[in-house]
């Protein structure tokens, strides 16, 4: 099996973001990059894939050259080569950033590689536009199922579980296909140091991409407004407890 | 026009449907456009009556049983078939999985640009939005060039619900359209009832959230009692999930269930905003932990500072002794 995982690098925010001065990003001074939860079991049931039916995975990211850190660490898990669309790093709407992925699957394609699976998140962690894999998916004219959680592969077909609210839903599809997956598909796992130190010979195919075109632009970015006052400090320790009760009366949680 | 993707079950328009046909309500006043409806499946006059007390004009319905329960291309050519008939320009719908997928591949179709969860949208010579990212932890807002067609997901809307006053008459409009390879290759073939494991996280009226804090898979065996004694239901933090102590369905979060009971009770979690974006909608958090610089402190409502595996067996002590009493 030839498969595809698109992958996007995003800052690593934890406690809190903070925007910078112009409000039209957020400040990334001093945060650590990674990539979203759904893109790393993305990444996970390419290389089991790989493992159970033979083939090899490639990893794909438009972005900036830093990227090179995220496209390796997919690499250290058992990802064969990647390919960088570099675009300096400019802020890419979803029409463009498809449409340049698009590009580079069909020319594979008629170049004699073309890929049996391709794998997205279902929505990136920053931007969250829900719709890079389903316009991927519409300009190759390929079948898509999103925010798949279990995938089962026979015979060049593959059966795709999502989670409806009480119901589980499947989807039978003939490859090549296109998946957008979501975190749960299965417990990915850590990079171990060989395959770190394997990860920095293989290859990265780097291309420059051609921008589309998004018709929107941002004016300004801004917190949300807490409504919770915050913090009512009940207490330390376990002579807090009797505190803890009164709430939990007061909620009417406990009975009185 | 302006045309709104609603889902109907049971009778009833979905509630996520009901925040875009409020919004589509507004931008309907605002430009003197008349609204219409785009469904799958059956419309019953119930649902009818609820569109028309929106100011809905007319209801576009594909009926045809290969389309359900999911053919998300089918879905997406009725929505074009509809809005072909209409001639509307903006098209909305929930925030939803099924409207967002369904509008997506819409808005790829029509060549239009998707702008998802979406707070607000104003028509001003092109379209000024506000909208969710970073899973609810920024709003953005942003401003889209005039386009032939422009597509939105909305997200319990800032715009609020219109009384219900009116009572417009629905206008029930049958779409006819080819179905064929190209709308079933990927449609649902199977639905499964899962095996139920009594009230799940995303219902639940407590939740007792448990993080790195709780320590080991055994740890949570505290956290499992209170829950017992309180009738709640035990949700994790993605740490938990990604070193394996519980199943991934157990987590809140961005990439998580989303929760919103009475209380939440979030022990040995920190905060992260990806951990918050999925109990927001508790109405209040109670917050344990060892560090009283923890973000998660000034995020809840009540905070205690102290080691969770202190606190919890004394909790429970003095829980049971009270329903001892009584
Ligand atoms: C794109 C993206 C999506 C994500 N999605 C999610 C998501 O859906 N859900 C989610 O939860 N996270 C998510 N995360 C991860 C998130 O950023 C945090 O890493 C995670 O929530 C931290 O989990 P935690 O609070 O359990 O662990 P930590 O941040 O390590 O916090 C542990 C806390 O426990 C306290 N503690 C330790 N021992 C005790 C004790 N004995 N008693 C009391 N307190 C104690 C510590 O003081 C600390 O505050 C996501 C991250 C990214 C980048
Ligand atoms: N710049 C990018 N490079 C590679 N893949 C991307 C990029 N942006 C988005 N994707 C993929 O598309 C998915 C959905 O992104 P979005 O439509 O932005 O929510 C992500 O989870 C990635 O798999």
């Amino acid at each position: 099996m030839r498969i595809l995982v698109c992958i996007k690098r995003v800052p690593q925010a934890g406690g809190k973001l903070t925007l910078t001065e112009d409000k039209l990003a957020i400040d990334t001074k001093f945060l650590g990059f990674t990539i979203g939860p759904h893109e790393e079991c993305a990444v996970e049931e390419a290389v089991r894939l790989v493992e159970k039916f033979g083939g090899s995975a490639t990893v794909l990211t438009l972005g900036h050259t830093d990227s090179v850190e995220q496209l390796q660490f997919a690499m250290s898990l058992g990802v064969a080569d990647a390919i960088l669309l570099d675009n300096n790093g400019a802020e890419w709407g979803p029409i463009s950033t498809a449409g340049a992925i698009a590009k580079v699957i069909e020319e594979m394609r008629s170049n004699g590689d073309p890929f049996d699976l391709i794998l997205f998140g279902n929505e990136a962690p920053d931007s969250g536009d829900f719709q890079v894999g389903v316009r991927v998916a519409n300009a190759l004219d390929l079948p898509l199922v999103t925010g798949v959680k279990g995938i089962e592969v026979l015979d060049g077909e593959l059966v795709a579980r999502r989670e409806g609210g009480s119901t589980v839903e499947l989807t039978k599809v003939t490859l090549p296909a296109v998946l957008t997956v979501k975190e749960g598909l299965n417990l990915p796992r850590y990079p171990s140091l060989p395959g770190r130190l394997k990860a920095k010979s293989k290859p990265i195919k780097k291309e420059s991409p051609q921008e589309k075109g998004d018709p929107i632009k941002t004016v300004q970015l801004r917190l949300p407004v807490e409504d919770r006052t915050g913090g009512v400090l009940l207490g330390e320790g376990p002579d807090a407890v009797g505190k803890i009760v009164e709430v939990l009366k007061e909620l009417g949680v406990v009975a009185r | 026009m302006i045309l709104c993707l609603v889902e109907i079950s049971d009778d009833k328009v979905s509630d996520a449907s009901l925040s875009a046909v409020s919004l589509g309500a507004k931008l309907a006043g605002e430009t003197g456009l008349s609204l219409a409806c785009v469904a799958i499946g059956e419309a019953s006059d119930s649902a009818l009556k609820e569109l028309g007390s929106f100011g809905v004009s007319s209801l576009y319905l594909a009926s045809a049983s290969e389309l359900t329960p999911f053919a998300p291309a089918g879905w997406a050519k009725a929505v074009i078939t509809a809005r072909d008939e209409s001639g509307a320009k903006v098209i909305l719908g929930g925030s939803t999985d099924r409207s967002t997928e369904v509008l997506a591949r819409a808005s790829a179709k029509l060549e239009a640009p998707f702008m998802a969860n979406c707070l607000n949208v104003t028509v001003a010579s092109g379209y000024q939005i506000s909208r969710l990212r970073w899973a609810g932890s920024i709003i953005e807002d942003a401003f889209v060039s005039d386009e032939s067609v422009a597509v939105f997901s909305v997200v319990q809307s800032e715009v609020a619900a219109p009384s219900g006053s009116t009572e417009t008459e629905v206008q029930l409009r049958q779409l006819s359209f080819e179905i064929g390879e190209a709308e079933l290759r990927d449609a649902v073939t199977e639905v499964l009832l899962p095996v139920g494991d009594g009230v799940s996280l995303s219902d639940s009226r407590i939740v007792i959230g448990g993080g790195r804090g709780v320590g080991s898979p055994e740890g949570f065996k505290v956290l499992d009692e209170l829950a017992g004694i309180l009738g709640a239901t035990v949700g994790v933090s993605r740490v938990v999930t990604g070193l394996g102590w519980r199943p991934h369905k157990d987590q809140i979060g961005q990439t998580g269930t989303k929760i919103a009971p009475e209380l939440y009770i979030a022990c040995g979690i920190s905060g992260a905003i990806q951990h918050m974006a999925g109990c927001r909608s508790a109405k209040w958090i109670l917050a344990i932990n060892q560090d009283r610089d923890a973000p998660i402190m000034s995020l809840a409502d009540y905070a205690v500072v102290g080691d969770l595996h202190k606190i919890l067996p004394k909790l429970i002590e003095e829980l049971n002794a009270l329903s001892a009493k009584s």
